[in-house]
C-alpha cells in the first residue's frame, strides 16, 4: 500500500445505509507506452453511493478521466477490484445503466443529433417510437431544439457537449458520470447545463459524478473529491 | 524530414500500405503474366501453323522450262531441305467395268510420283485399301467407279489413247486443296474444289504415259511438273514477321529462275492465316485482360479512398503547422513511389511464379525485346496506378478548403440528398445506350474484328469493336453505382430491407449506410465488376470450350466414328456387331453418297432423322430456316425434304419448297438415277461433312430411290467414356474393313483458328485473377471500410453495445454489400458475356448458338466472395474488440 492511500469512508454518508453503486478497492490503473510505465490511477479505495453529488477536481493528467473509465467499466484497472454492488454487476454491455458525458468528440459520426441521442435507448431494447419520444424530450430540456437534424460535423463542439448529456439524460441511467461536461461551454450556458444535469439526477435519483476544471462548476455539488498525480483525496462536504 | 515522414508511414500505416500495393500488384501481375500468355501464344501459333503443311512450296515448272534446271536452282536455294520433282498430267476420263456394269469418269488427273515421295511428305497420301505403292486411286474416284484394289480401270488420255491399269490402293487425300492449287493464281481465284478423280502414279509409270505427249509439239493442257519443297522451318516467333519473311524468300526464287518457276507458298499461306489468329489473341488479351487491370486499378484506388479520411486529417494537421503545400505534394509523391515501387516488383514476382506455372519457364516475353516492354510496361502501369490512387486525391484535397475537409467524414453538406452528377445527366444511361448502339453495329452482317486480306501482309482489328464493351462496362458500373445510391438514401426501404440481421437497430444500420453511402456504393459497383469480370469470363472461356468440343464432333462425327471404305457396300446390319462391343451406348448408320447437282458433284448424307440425335450433338447454329430440332422432324415428315448449302441455296436461286432433281448412283444398275427432293432448309455444317457444300436427306428415302442402304459411316456413342478403349475393340473386330477414329485423337488435331488461338493458358490466368478481385473486393473494401468505422464501434461500445449488436450492425452491412454486389456481378456479367461472345464470334468455329454458363465455375467465385467477406467481417468484429475508450482516445 502505497503512503498516499486515503480512507475514504465518509461519516455522514455511513448514516445513510446503502448499497454502493460503484466501489472501488485499492484499484489502480498503470499505462504503458513505449516500454515507460505511466501511473494514471495510484491504488484507490472509493465508493460511489446513491444520490451522491461528486466534483472530481485535480490538474490536467492527475487522472481524473481514467478514474470516471474505471466506474464506467470502460476500463479495466491494472491492480485492485472494482465492484457495482447498487447496479447488479457490471455495466458493460447493459445500456443505460450508466451514463457517460465524455470529454472528447463522442456522437456517431453517421448519424444527427436525434438518432445519436436515441441510439443508447434502442441499443437498451427501447421501442424506435419510445426512443424517439425521449430523445426530443431530452433535446428541449437543453435547448438544443434546432440542432435536432444536424449531423455532429455540422455543430461546435460545445453544441455537440450539450447533445452527449442530452444522450445520457435521455438514457435515464442510476449512475452519470461527466468528464468536464462544461469545458467548452460559455459561463452562461455552463450554469444552465449544469442546472440540467443537477435536476435530473435529482428526478432519477441517481448519482453525480462530474469532473471538472471550473471552480463555480465544483461549487455546486456537495461532495469534493480531489485528484493529484493520481491519488485520490476526498474533502469534507461543503 | 521525409525520411521522417516515411518512417513514420512504415511504421503506423503499414497495414493499409501493403494493402494499396497488393492492389498494384494484382495489376502489375495481371498485365505480365497476360503478356507472357500473348508472347508465347504467338510463338507457338508459328510452330503450330508450319507443323500442319505438308508441302512447303510447290514450285511450278513454267512452260518451256527445263525441269532439271529449275530444282538445281531450288536445291541450292538457302532454306531447301528436299526437293522432289512431281508429274501432273491431265485425262480425258477413267473407265472401269464391274461385273456387267461400265462406269466413266469426266476428267481426271494423273500424278506422277517419284518412290521417295511419300517418305519426305508423309501427310500428302493416306492408304485406305490395298497396298502402299504402285497404282493408287483416290477414295472419291474409287467410289465413282465402283473398284477396289486388284480391279482394272482405263485411263483416256488425251489424243485418245486409252492406257489400261491395275489398281494396287486406294488412298486419301488430307491436303487435296493445296495439291490442286493453281500455282500462281491471285488470292481468291483458286478454284473451290479440288479435281474429283485422281490417280496416282509411280515417276516412271507416268514417264511412259505422258512423256509422248510432253515431246509432241503441242503440250495438253495442265500437263506439268512441279518441284515439292521441304523447308527448313527457321522462323521469327511472331506469325506476321514469319510471314513476310518467308514469303520474301519464295519471291526471291522466283527472282532468282529468270522466270522459269513460280513458287506456290504453302508455308506463306498457312503463316499468312496464323497472322489473324494472332491478332486474335491480341484482340482476347484486350477484351479480357484490360478489364482486370482496370479493375485491379480501382481496387487500389477504393483502398486508397478507404484511408482518405484519416489522411486528409493528417494533410490538414501538417498545413496547419506550417507545412508547405509543394511538401505535402511531395510527401504523397514520396508515398505513392513507394506504392507503386513494392506493388510493381510484388507483381512482377507473382507474374514470374504464374508464368512459370503455366509455361514452365519465367518469361514475359518470347524475346529479349518483348520481355524488357512488357515488364517495364506493366510496372509503368503500376506506378501510374498509385499516382492515381495516393497522389491526385491529395492534390485535389490540397486545392479545397482544408480543415472543412478535415471534418468531413460522412456525405453531408448540400451534397447529402443530391444525387451524384453522373446520375443527374443520365451519363450511365448514355454509355449504355452508346456501348448497346456500338456493340449492334459491329455484330451485325459483314463486319469483321480482324481483317487480313490474304496474302496482303499488313492486317487490321476494328477498334470500333473495343468501344462497345468498354462503354459497357462503365456504363453498367455506373448504374450499378446509382442504382446502389438510389436504394441507400431510402432509409425507411433499407431499414426494412435489414431487419432481419439487423433487428431493433435495423433504422440505425439502415442511417449508417445511407450516410456511408459514397464508399458502400464504391464497395458494391467493385465487387459486382469483379463477380461480372469472373461471370463474363467464365462464361466466355466455357462457350469457347464447348464450342471446341462441337468442333471436334462435328469433324469425327460422334464419339467414335466407324467409316466403311469405299467399294466395301455395308447394310445397317452391320450396326450389330458394333453396338454389341463392351462401352457402346448406341450406334447410328449415316449414309454418304455423292449427287450430282447440274454440273456439281456434292457429298450427300443420307440420316435417320428421328434418332441421329441419340449419336451426336445437333446445334442450332448449323442450320437456318428452322432450329436443328425442326428440321430433323421436317425430314422425318416428309422423307423427300432435303437440306442444302447457303452457297447452292444462292446459286440455284432456291425458295422453301422447290423440287430439286438431283442425280445419285443406282446401286444395281450403276448408272446415275435422278431422284426428286424439295427443299426444306439449309445447312452449314453436319457431323462428317466437309466445309464446303454438301446435302442433307432422309435415309430410307436415299436408300428407296437407289435401291442401296449402304451405309457410309457408324456413328457410335459412348456417353463420352474411353473413347479410345472402345474404338480400339471396334477396330479389332472390324479389321481393314473400316477406318475408326475417335473423338480424343480428333479433339488433339483440329486445326481451326479457335484452337491455335489457345485458350487454355489465358483463361486459367483469368480465372484465376477474377478470384483473386472478387475476394479482394469483397473483403478488402468490406474491412477497410469498417476499420474506418473503428470509431463508431468504439462509440457503440462505450454507450453499451453488446458484442451481439456489434455483430448485428456489422451483419447487416455486409449483407446490403453481399446482395448488391452479386446481384450485380450477376446483371452486369449477364450482359458482358453475352456482348463477349457477340463481339468475338470471329474465334467461335461453329458460331455457338447458346452461351454456355460454368456453374461450378460461377459457384466457387460466390463462394470464394462469401469467403472473402465472412472473414472481414470476422476480421472487423475483432477490430471492435479492442478496449473502447483506448481507442477514442486514440481519435
Ligand atoms: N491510453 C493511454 N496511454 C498512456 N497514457 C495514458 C493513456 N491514457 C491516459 N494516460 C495518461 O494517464 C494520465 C492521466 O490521464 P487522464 O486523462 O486520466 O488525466 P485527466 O486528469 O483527465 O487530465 P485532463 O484534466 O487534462 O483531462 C496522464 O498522464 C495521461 O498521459
Ligand atoms: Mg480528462
Amino acid at each position: 500500500m502505497s503512503a498516499g492511500q486515503i480512507r475514504t469512508h465518509d461519516p455522514i454518508l455511513d448514516s445513510i445505509a446503502t448499497t454502493p453503486l460503484v466501489s472501488a478497492d485499492a484499484v489502480s490503473r498503470t499505462f504503458t507506452r513505449g516500454g515507460i510505465a505511466v501511473a494514471a490511477v495510484r491504488p484507490t479505495t472509493c465508493t460511489v453511493t446513491p444520490g451522491m453529488r461528486v466534483a472530481l477536481t485535480g490538474p490536467s493528467g492527475s487522472g481524473k478521466s481514467t478514474l470516471l473509465h474505471l466506474f464506467a467499466g470502460l476500463d479495466t484497472p491494472t491492480a485492485g477490484s472494482l465492484s457495482w454492488p447498487g447496479l447488479d454487476g457490471p455495466p458493460q454491455g447493459r445500456p443505460g445503466v450508466v451514463g457517460t458525458v465524455f470529454q472528447g468528440p463522442s456522437l456517431v459520426p453517421a448519424l444527427d443529433v436525434v438518432e445519436n441521442i436515441a441510439l443508447p435507448l434502442l441499443l437498451a431494447g427501447v421501442g424506435e417510437v419510445d426512443s424517439a419520444e425521449r430523445a426530443d424530450a431530452a433535446i428541449r430540456r437543453l435547448e438544443i431544439g434546432e440542432l435536432a437534424r444536424r449531423l455532429p460535423e455540422e455543430i461546435s463542439g460545445g453544441q455537440a457537449q450539450r447533445v452527449a448529456i442530452a444522450r445520457v439524460l435521455a438514457s435515464r441511467p442510476r449512475l452519470i458520470l461527466a468528464d468536464e461536461p462544461t469545458g467548452q461551454l460559455d459561463h452562461l450556458t455552463g450554469e444552465r447545463v449544469m442546472t440540467v444535469l443537477l435536476e435530473t439526477a435529482d428526478e432519477l435519483g441517481a448519482a453525480l459524478v462530474v469532473s471538472t476544471h471550473d471552480e463555480q462548476v465544483a461549487r455546486r455539488l456537495p461532495h469534493h473529491w480531489r485528484m493529484d498525480d493520481g491519488r485520490l483525496l476526498v474533502e469534507e462536504t461543503s | 524530414m521525409i525520411t521522417i515522414w516515411l518512417h513514420g508511414l512504415v511504421r503506423r500505416r503499414a497495414g493499409r500500405l501493403g494493402v494499396a500495393a497488393a492492389g498494384v500488384a494484382i495489376a502489375v501481375a495481371l498485365l505480365a503474366s497476360l503478356g507472357a500468355f500473348l508472347a508465347s501464344s504467338q510463338a507457338s501459333m508459328t510452330a503450330r501453323a508450319v507443323r500442319d503443311v505438308t508441302v512447303d512450296w510447290q514450285v511450278q515448272v513454267q512452260p518451256g522450262a527445263d525441269p532439271a534446271a529449275v530444282l538445281d536452282t531450288v536445291r541450292t536455294t538457302p532454306g531447301t531441305q528436299q526437293a522432289v520433282p512431281v508429274g501432273f498430267g491431265r485425262a480425258d476420263g477413267l473407265t472401269a467395268t464391274t461385273g456387267a456394269t461400265t462406269q466413266t469418269t469426266g476428267a481426271a488427273v494423273v500424278l506422277g510420283l517419284p518412290d521417295t515421295y511419300r517418305a519426305t511428305f508423309p501427310g500428302e497420301l493416306r492408304t485406305l485399301a490395298g497396298a502402299a505403292r504402285g497404282v493408287l486411286l483416290a477414295q472419291q474416284t474409287a467410289a465413282n467407279l465402283g473398284v477396289a484394289p486388284g480391279e482394272t480401270i482405263t485411263v483416256n488420255l488425251p489424243g485418245g489413247a486409252a492406257t489400261p491399269l491395275t489398281v494396287d490402293g486406294v488412298v486419301e487425300l488430307p491436303a487435296a486443296n493445296s495439291l490442286f492449287q493453281t500455282v500462281g493464281a491471285p488470292a481468291g481465284s483458286q478454284p473451290n474444289a479440288p479435281p474429283d478423280n485422281v490417280v496416282l502414279l509411280p515417276e516412271a509409270r507416268w514417264q511412259d504415259l505422258y512423256a509422248p505427249l510432253t515431246l509432241a509439239t503441242a503440250t495438253p493442257d495442265g500437263t506439268h511438273t512441279q518441284i515439292h519443297v521441304a523447308r527448313a522451318h527457321v522462323l521469327p516467333a511472331d506469325p506476321a514477321s514469319a510471314f513476310v519473311q518467308e514469303s520474301g524468300q519464295a519471291r526471291n526464287l522466283e527472282a532468282h529462275s529468270a522466270g522459269t518457276a513460280v513458287v506456290g507458298d504453302n508455308l506463306g499461306a498457312a503463316l499468312d492465316a496464323a497472322r489473324s489468329d494472332a491478332a486474335y489473341a491480341r484482340v482476347l488479351f484486350v477484351f479480357l485482360g484490360l478489364p482486370g487491370a482496370v479493375l485491379a486499378g480501382l481496387l487500389t484506388m477504393a483502398v486508397a479512398a478507404a484511408g482518405a479520411g484519416r489522411r486528409r486529417r493528417e494533410q490538414a494537421l501538417a498545413r496547419t503547422r506550417g507545412v508547405s503545400t509543394a511538401q505535402v505534394l511531395r510527401l504523397a509523391a514520396v508515398e505513392a513511389g513507394l506504392v507503386g515501387l513494392v506493388g510493381a516488383l510484388l507483381g512482377l514476382a507473382a507474374a514470374a511464379v504464374v508464368g512459370w506455372l503455366a509455361f514452365g519457364a519465367v518469361r514475359f516475353g518470347a524475346t529479349t525485346a518483348s520481355t524488357v516492354a512488357w515488364t517495364a510496361g506493366s510496372a509503368l502501369v503500376g506506378l501510374l496506378i498509385a499516382a492515381a490512387a495516393v497522389l491526385v486525391p491529395a492534390y485535389r484535397d490540397l486545392r479545397s478548403a482544408t480543415v472543412v475537409a478535415a471534418r468531413r467524414t460522412v456525405a453531408s453538406g448540400p451534397s447529402r440528398e443530391r444525387a451524384p452528377w453522373y446520375a443527374r445527366y443520365g451519363v450511365d444511361v448514355l454509355l449504355l445506350a452508346g456501348g448497346g448502339l456500338l456493340v449492334w453495329a459491329t455484330t451485325g452482317t459483314g463486319y469483321q474484328l480482324v481483317l487480313a486480306p490474304e496474302g496482303v501482309p499488313t492486317i487490321s482489328v476494328s477498334y470500333w469493336a473495343f468501344a462497345g464493351p468498354a462503354l459497357l462496362w462503365a456504363g453498367s458500373g455506373l448504374l450499378v453505382w446509382r442504382l446502389v445510391e438510389m436504394s441507400l438514401r431510402r432509409r425507411r426501404l433499407m431499414g426494412r430491407a435489414v431487419r432481419p440481421a439487423a433487428g431493433r437497430l435495423a433504422s440505425t444500420a439502415a442511417a449508417m449506410m445511407a450516410r456511408g453511402r459514397s464508399p458502400m456504393a464504391r464497395s458494391i459497383v467493385l465487387l459486382g465488376l469483379a463477380l461480372a469480370f469472373a461471370v463474363s469470363t467464365a462464361t466466355f472461356n466455357a462457350t469457347y470450350q464447348a464450342q471446341a468440343e462441337a468442333d471436334a464432333r462435328l469433324t469425327n462425327g460422334a464419339d467414335v466414328t466407324v467409316t466403311e471404305s469405299p467399294g466395301v457396300r455395308v447394310g445397317a446390319e452391320t450396326a450389330a456387331p458394333i453396338a454389341a462391343v463392351p462401352g457402346v451406348k448406341a450406334v447410328e448408320p449415316l449414309q454418304h453418297r455423292f449427287a450430282y447437282i447440274g454440273p456439281d458433284l456434292q457429298d450427300l448424307y443420307g440420316v435417320r432423322p428421328d434418332t441421329i440425335t441419340n449419336v451426336t450433338g445437333l446445334q442450332d447454329s448449323y442450320f437456318q430456316g428452322g432450329s436443328a430440332r425442326a428440321l430433323m422432324s421436317t425430314l422425318a415428315a416428309a422423307p423427300d425434304s432435303i437440306l442444302v448449302s447457303a452457297e447452292t441455296v444462292k446459286d440455284y436461286q432456291l425458295l422453301p419448297g422447290d423440287l430439286l432433281n438431283l442425280r445419285l448412283q443406282d446401286t444395281t444398275t450403276k448408272q446415275p438415277v435422278t431422284v426428286a427432293f424439295h427443299y426444306a432448309g439449309i445447312v452449314a455444317e453436319f457431323p462428317t461433312a466437309p466445309k464446303d457444300s454438301f446435302f442433307v436427306a432422309n435415309a430410307s428415302y436415299v436408300a428407296a430411290k437407289t435401291g442401296s442402304g449402304a451405309v457410309g459411316a457408324f456413328l457410335v456413342d459412348t456417353g463420352g467414356h474411353d473413347v479410345t478403349g472402345v474404338a480400339a475393340q471396334i477396330r479389332s473386330r472390324l479389321g481393314a474393313s473400316a477406318s475408326v477414329t475417335d473423338i480424343a485423337h480428333t479433339r488433339s488435331t483440329v486445326g481451326s483458328s479457335l484452337t491455335a488461338v489457345d485458350l487454355a493458358g489465358l483463361t486459367a490466368i483469368e480465372l484465376g485473377f477474377a478470384l483473386v478481385l472478387a475476394a479482394a473486393a469483397g473483403g478488402l473494401v468490406l474491412f477497410l471500410g469498417l476499420t474506418e468505422r473503428r470509431r463508431t464501434f468504439a462509440i457503440l461500445t462505450a454507450l453499451g453495445a453488446t458484442r451481439r449488436q456489434l455483430r448485428d450492425l456489422v451483419t447487416a452491412e455486409a449483407t446490403v454489400l453481399t446482395v448488391g454486389g452479386l446481384l450485380a456481378g450477376a446483371g452486369v456479367g449477364w450482359l458482358l458475356s453475352q456482348v463477349l461472345v457477340a463481339v468475338l464470334t470471329g474465334v467461335f468455329d461453329p458460331p455457338p448458338s447458346t452461351t454456355s454458363v460454368p456453374w461450378l465455375y460461377l459457384a466457387g467465385a460466390t463462394v470464394i466472395t462469401l469467403a472473402g467477406l465472412g472473414v472481414a467481417t470476422a476480421g472487423a468484429l475483432r477490430q471492435g474488440r479492442r478496449p473502447p475508450v483506448a481507442v477514442l482516445r486514440d481519435l
